[in-house]
């Protein structure tokens, strides 16, 4: 039976559907399997010496540089 | 230095520095340097240890690598500073973290001259913005 125009455009919604179904999929599964670490239990010393823990100072996405010796 | 603040500002990540130095050295340290981050200490290495962050061994803290990082600083007329005793042998790194304690990126130096490039960082940042918007 030949195809019709409808058939194959059909076709390729469904094969985009398909493929963003899958890509959602993927990026659901690596953000569920990113490690997460309690930050409110890690405990820390500002400059004047009072604790708090690491979650008081992320706001949100951010740089947590380690330092080796201060130089 | 402040062109490369503005790019993690303009990606909305803010840049938190943690040391194992007690509070009244990093504090000294604060004021000769003024950094515009937050500065935190980590005397116990709580959070050293957390990370991952180990010791290094003699021959990657005095490595050839190591040599000529501080020979390079040393010819662009950097001093050698002295903030009091201090461990040579722990290791530092750079990691991207959310307020969830969700992890995007971690880098743990292999020697004091081992870190990641800005571009780097800022691609990281790029990569994790992503992700956190899908």
């Amino acid at each position: 039976m030949p195809r019709t125009i409808g058939g194959e455009l059909a076709d390729t919604v469904i094969v985009m559907m398909n493929q963003r179904f899958k890509h959602r999929l993927a990026t659901l599964w690596t953000a569920s399997a990113t490690p997460k670490i309690p930050l409110d239990r890690i405990r820390l010393l500002d400059l004047a010496g009072q604790e708090s823990s690491l979650k008081d100072h992320v706001p949100d996405l951010s740089l947590l540089i380690f330092l080796r010796h201060l130089a | 230095m402040q062109s490369v603040l503005k790019e993690f500002e303009e990606q909305g990540v803010s840049i938190v520095v943690v040391s194992f130095a007690e509070p009244e050295r990093l504090s000294h340290y604060q004021r000769v340097h003024a950094w515009p981050f937050t500065l935190l200490a980590d005397p116990q290495r709580a959070a050293y240890s957390h990370f991952g962050f180990k010791q290094l061994t003699w021959y990657r803290v005095f490595s050839w690598a190591t040599v000529k990082a501080y020979a390079h600083l040393l010819w662009r007329g950097r001093r050698i500073e002295r903030y009091g005793r201090d461990d040579y042998f722990q290791s530092g790194g750079d990691l991207l973290i959310d307020r969830e304690g969700r992890l995007y990126f971690a880098h743990h130096s292999r020697d004091p001259a081992d870190r990641p490039g800005v571009s780097q960082l800022l691609e990281e940042v790029r990569k994790a913005r992503r992700q956190r918007r899908d």
